[in-house]
């Protein structure tokens, strides 16, 4: 089982989509505030450090920072086989 | 959906300009992802290019160019937000040749094709702005059998009110 951690803040929708996708698919992860009300993300420091696109959210998988909403709920769909197309003949979830 | 473009392919409609990216590039075996990590490269790029370069850049320009009284104050918006994504994208190919890597794929297609526009049409001079996206519009541009938007895509064209103003 892969160790998550969501950079997100409680305002971003984008980070509460990640957030519900893994706990549907059943995994935990370690949550990360970031304050971005306080403007860090708009920092040279945070954008090199966490995420070039100055985005949140930021998920990281086993260490490796992954981020873009959409493909990152593809690769859980794809990776729990839940909520995703049905080419593979997986389980396209409740 | 209300949105141009729409591909017919042997009947049937596809729309959603990313998608039909992949789904070409998929199919012809050619500017897609050659592994699991640069595949994911390239949905991420190709979002961020979705949601905030194409996603601003068209709607600044269509403001800014086709529309006859448009709203100061929203272009102002759109720009100020447009700079930041521009500056994000220069850093990044001030760094590397294309925009997942070393290797032109579909992202490079999507992410410059509104910037390939005549400069009057967005007020971007990026041969003056940013010099990194000059230099590789340039090498986008390279690619054999690449042709101008205007000579691709032919027909009546939108009013350009600033030409007019």
């Amino acid at each position: 089982m892969p160790a998550y951690r969501l950079h997100y803040f409680p305002e971003s929708g984008n980070s509460f989509k990640i957030a519900l996708m893994l706990t549907l698919c059943g995994q935990t992860f370690e949550p990360i505030w970031t304050d971005f009300g306080g403007g860090v993300t708009r920092t040279s420091e945070w954008r090199s450090a966490v995420n070039e696109m100055g985005e949140i959210p930021v998920l990281e998988e086993d260490g490796q920072r992954l981020t873009q909403t959409a493909p990152l709920l593809l690769r859980l769909a794809e990776r729990y086989g839940r909520f995703g197309g049905q080419r593979n003949g997986r389980d396209p979830g409740p | 959906m209300g949105e141009i473009p729409v591909l017919e392919e042997d009947g049937q409609r596809l729309t959603q300009t990313a998608p039909l990216l992949l789904r070409l590039a998929e199919r012809y075996g050619r500017f897609g992802g050659q592994d699991e990590r640069e595949q994911f490269e390239i949905l991420r790029w190709l979002f961020w290019d979705n949601h905030k370069l194409t996603g601003y850049m068209a709607p600044y320009r269509f403001q800014r160019a086709f529309t006859p009284s448009p709203d100061p104050h929203a272009l102002k918006f759109l720009k100020d937000r447009l700079d930041q994504f521009l500056d994000i994208l220069e850093k990044r190919l001030a760094r590397q040749s294309f925009v997942v890597g070393e290797r032109l794929t579909v992202v490079d297609l999507s992410a410059s094709a509104y910037l390939q526009f005549p400069k009057d049409e967005s007020g971007y001079d990026f041969a003056a702005s940013h010099r990194a996206i000059s230099a590789w519009l340039r090498r986008v541009a390279a690619l054999p059998g690449w042709r101008h938007p205007y000579e691709l895509l032919p027909g009546k064209r939108l009013i350009n009110h600033v030409l007019n103003r």
